[in-house]
């Protein structure tokens, strides 16, 4: 009997916790109840905080996160318009706009039907829109050229409007490219023009370094040569000015011409006799004379 | 042991395999993750049951024998045959032990092996199980809750049967029946949690199953294990080996202070459920429970949020305060599930990569591959000479790759917008900087941005992702990003190495020539200087001798005045002492004879040198 007491404490606890259960529901900030009442739909909450409930089977409380959910799509092989071939993949964020016709839509709203569905027409829309374009509004290095912004509006433009239409009850909130590629086949010819065009690179530096290296040597000969040309007429100059100096000097031997041309000649046969000569001299030379045997009478005297 | 005891091991036994190859369809039928561990369960019980079944048939022929051999004894007397009792004269006594002995010890090893892997393969594969069939789910779980309801009874029997004296063989099979019947309510409640829109449940129940699982294993080999070191009083009945207390103790949960108690006593070979603080444990458990459940509840009233992080209260969903965010410290909410805090790391500075994740290694080299490479469209270089974009053999800008792995830093700055605006916002900054990136390179020089663009380029990054954040209004704030590891892809890395190498040979060429230019500037100067010099001495010469010749002949001329001519003084002087002075080396060939008719013949060829002739060996005369 002492037990009683407590014993009815705890069961009135519990009982208390069931009946929260079954007659009380919470809805979060970031969610949205859809209530329905032997299945059909009577009610939208939005409101954050405790709601009242039949229990079930009377009355279902179904709860949406009405945050913005954001998935990628499949990184797919799209033919474009220049007949080039691309990988694309997209990721969007979108928000559960009409909860009652979202939660009609998939089944007690689920977020991953409801992602295989929109995922469709987003695959559907990126094809379209993507194949309307060429290589170079995805990759260039002309900033006018490149159309990133304009064809995920596009794409966006297309998912929404087929969102609108088939009434999925939610709301694209942005849509943006993830990720680019080119098919695997294609890389390998990627890698073989980037090697070409750092050949061509290196070939370039290479013969810059050459070109560089015979400008200088170049200049260097070519100075080297100016400055013996201008060391030899400075050595002409002087040996003209020497010349001339000794010029005036020699005015004296026009003093007397004859002895000057006797120097001069004299000077000749020295330069005559120096080197290997053979004179073949008769009697009549001088002083050869002086060995002719009639004058011994001379020669004695 | 009589016969109905056989037949009720074999109807367990029987009822088992039903259930098991009936889970099983069912868990197929459904495509239920926990439906497959319930079978595995009951696959075990399947096991259990059959090896139980033995047990009670070598049992039975045992009494039979004994009995035989009590009736023999009695009509014979004490004849000597009988009055032996070897190995030979009972063979079903000695068949159950050697039973008990070898085949029941293998058979329990072997159940551990089962349990181990029916606890780690299915954890690995359960996650990728499909979601279960939702239109099959109806009759599903009717089938489960039939079957349940079958093995719920009969196991309530079967155990019931086993408190009785003799009949224990019963038990283990009996605990299986009932842990069975529990799991397929687990089932069945899981099937019903997903049909409510609880996905995950079913996944959960799976891994507890597998829990229990791999919990039945470690009991089994603690088992085999203690079996070794168990205390062995002589007539006591032993436990048996592949009996589970853990499946005994879920399969009849109200049965756990009892269970408790006999594993207590069984271990330490005495009543230790006598001792008094076992019978306070028996007397206070529900206030003991209660209690822990109280203090539970209790400790949900409160939150401790650490140094650096934030959290965000809700009160029935509804966020508490301005914003519901709370700072570090300890505070007071709500219990649970009224109140509830999620705990941020708000001041912590988290990372996340775009591109490939590289592997931990002290040198990071481009031509050595250091992650699984994750390659970048860049577009072609500005300088490039190639137009040709290989993807179509068209006139499209050429492209290259990169490999990337940028890491990006970032902080939350608002907690609200960080949580209540979108679902999963690190996947999303992820995305956005994903996004960012390939924007970036798809409109990037490639040349530049490998060299001098590098700083600028991830702080135009860091400031786009930035800017989206801010838009997509993410309240955090991007405070690093790296592209530090940004390179060629590892099969074209060498062939940029090489361009290193070709600058090198460059500088090289130029430092040569420059050499080359300084040695021929220096010579050149040297050259030059010694020209002019000697241009200079000639200069110098000519006029010294000049100046010096007209003073001599000045002089000269004094001498001549005094006696000119041909015959004079001083020209016969000059011609003779010029004509002795130089013709001293001259060979001198005199004609003495002038009237005389011979002519002369002069050999004007060189005399050969004395030193050759010398060097001429004598001729032999040998004769």
């Amino acid at each position: 009997m002492k037990k009683k007491p407590i014993t009815l404490a705890v069961a009135a606890v519990l009982l208390l916790i069931f009946g929260l259960m079954l007659f009380v529901y919470q809805v979060r900030l970031s969610q949205v109840a859809v209530i329905t009442f032997f299945g059909k739909v009577v009610g939208v909450n939005t409101n954050a905080g405790p709601g009242l409930r039949l229990p079930y089977p009377i009355e279902q409380v179904f709860v949406l996160d009405q945050r913005i959910q954001n998935f990628q799509d499949n990184f797919e092989q799209i033919k474009l318009h220049d007949q080039n071939i691309i990988f694309v993949s997209l990721y969007l964020g979108y928000q559960i706009s009409q909860p009652a016709v979202f939660f009609q839509n998939f089944l007690n709203g689920s977020i991953s039907e409801a992602e295989q569905k929109i995922n469709d027409l987003v695959r559907s829309a990126k094809s379209e829109v993507v194949g309307r374009h060429d290589f170079s509004d995805f990759v260039s290095t002309d900033p006018q050229q490149l159309k990133f912004a304009k064809i995920e509006q596009e794409i966006l433009d297309e998912v929404q409007k087929r969102l609108n239409d088939k009434k999925y009850g939610v709301e694209v909130k942005f849509l943006q490219i993830q990720k680019i590629g080119l098919p695997e086949s294609v890389t390998q010819n990627v890698f073989d023009r980037m090697t070409a065009e750092r050949q061509t690179y290196i070939s370039k530096i290479q013969s810059e370094g050459e070109l560089e290296a015979t400008k200088i040597k170049s200049a260097a000969d070519s100075a080297a040569a100016k400055m013996l040309y201008d060391a030899d007429a400075q050595a002409f100059i002087k040996r003209g000015e020497g010349e001339a100096q000794m010029m005036k000097s020699l005015a004296v031997l026009q003093q007397n011409p004859d002895l000057a041309t006797f120097n001069m000649q004299i000077a000749a046969l020295e330069q005559f006799l120096k080197k290997k000569t053979t004179l073949v001299l008769d009697l009549s030379t001088t002083p050869l004379q002086w060995l002719r045997m009639d004058q011994p009478s001379e020669k004695k005297q | 042991m009589d016969q109905n005891t056989k037949r009720t091991g074999l109807m367990n036994w029987l009822v088992l395999l039903g259930a098991t190859i009936g889970m099983l369809l069912v868990a197929r039928y459904v495509s239920s993750a926990a439906a497959v561990m319930g079978t595995i369960l009951t696959g075990y019980g399947l096991l259990v049951a059959l090896l139980g079944y033995f047990h009670i048939g070598l049992l039975e022929r045992e009494q039979f024998e004994k009995m035989e051999m009590e009736e023999l004894s009695k009509s014979r007397g004490s004849e000597s045959l009988f009055t032996t009792a070897g190995g030979d004269t009972f063979p079903a006594k000695r068949s159950r032990e050697q039973f008990e002995r070898f085949f029941i010890p293998t058979f329990t090893g072997l159940l551990f092996l089962l349990q181990a892997a029916g606890a780690y393969f299915p954890w690995q594969w359960l996650a990728a199980q499909p979601p279960i069939i939702q239109d099959n789910a109806k009759l599903a779980m009717s089938l489960l809750g039939l079957m349940g309801l079958i093995l719920f009874l009969l196991g309530k029997y079967s155990s019931g049967l086993a408190r009785l004296k003799g009949l224990k063989l019963l038990r283990p099979s009996a605990a299986y029946m009932q842990l069975s019947a529990y799991a397929n309510l687990a089932v069945i409640a899981a099937i019903a949690a997903v049909l409510a829109g609880v996905l995950k449940v079913d996944l959960i129940v799976a891994h507890v199953l597998c829990v229990v699982s791999g919990l039945a294993a470690v009991e089994t080999l603690l088992a085999l294990v203690l079996e070794g070191y168990r205390v062995r009083v002589e007539g006591r009945e032993t436990r048996l080996l592949y009996e589970s207390r853990l499946v005994g103790l879920l399969g009849q949960p109200e049965a756990i202070i009892t269970t408790a108690g006999h594993a207590l006593d069984y271990q330490f070979g005495f009543k230790v459920s006598d001792t008094w603080f076992y019978r306070f444990l028996q007397k206070a458990l529900l206030w003991l429970i209660l209690a822990q459940v109280c203090i539970l509840a209790l400790s949900t009233c409160f939150v401790i949020v650490d140094a650096g992080d934030e959290a965000l209260l809700e009160c029935f969903g509804k966020p508490m305060g301005e914003d519901g965010v709370i700072g570090p410290g300890l505070h007071l909410k709500p219990p649970w599930p009224i109140g509830r805090t999620t705990n941020y790391h708000t001041e912590r500075i988290q990372t996340f990569l775009v591109g490939a994740e590289p592997e931990k290694t002290e040198t990071i080299a481009w031509t050595v591959s250091h992650a699984k490479e994750e390659k970048f469209l860049v577009a072609g270089t500005l300088n490039s000479l190639s137009t040709t974009n290989p993807a179509s053999g068209g006139n499209s800008p050429p492209v290259s790759l990169l490999s990337v792995s940028i890491p990006v830093q970032y902080q939350i700055t608002n907690l609200h917008s960080w949580a209540y605006i979108n679902e999963d916002p690190e996947t999303l900054l992820t995305n956005i900087a994903e996004h960012e990136v390939v924007q970036y390179l798809a409109n990037a020089d490639f040349d530049d941005l490998m060299s001098r663009g590098r700083g600028a380029a991830a702080e135009s990054l860091r400031k786009n992702i930035q800017q989206q954040a801010d838009n997509f209004q993410m309240g955090a704030r991007i405070i690093f990003v790296g592209l530090e590891d940004i390179h060629p892809p590892t099969k074209v890395a060498e062939i940029f190495e090489k361009v290193v190498g070709a600058s090198e040979t460059r500088e090289s060429k130029i430092l040569q020539a420059k050499a080359h230019e300084t040695v021929t500037n220096a010579w050149a100067t040297g050259e030059s200087f010694k020209r002019i010099t000697t241009a200079e001495g000639y200069q110098h010469g000519e006029i010294t001798n000049a100046v010096a010749r007209a003073m001599l002949f000045s002089n000269q001329a004094l001498a001549y005045s005094a006696a000119p001519g041909a015959k004079g003084i001083y020209e016969q002087q000059a011609y003779l002492e010029a004509l002795t002075e130089n013709s001293a080396a001259a060979r001198k060939y005199i004609m003495a004879t002038t009237n005389a008719p011979n002519i002369p013949i002069f050999d004007l060829e060189d005399k050969i040198r004395t030193d050759l002739i010398n060097d001429i060996p004598p001729v032999s005369t040998n004769k």
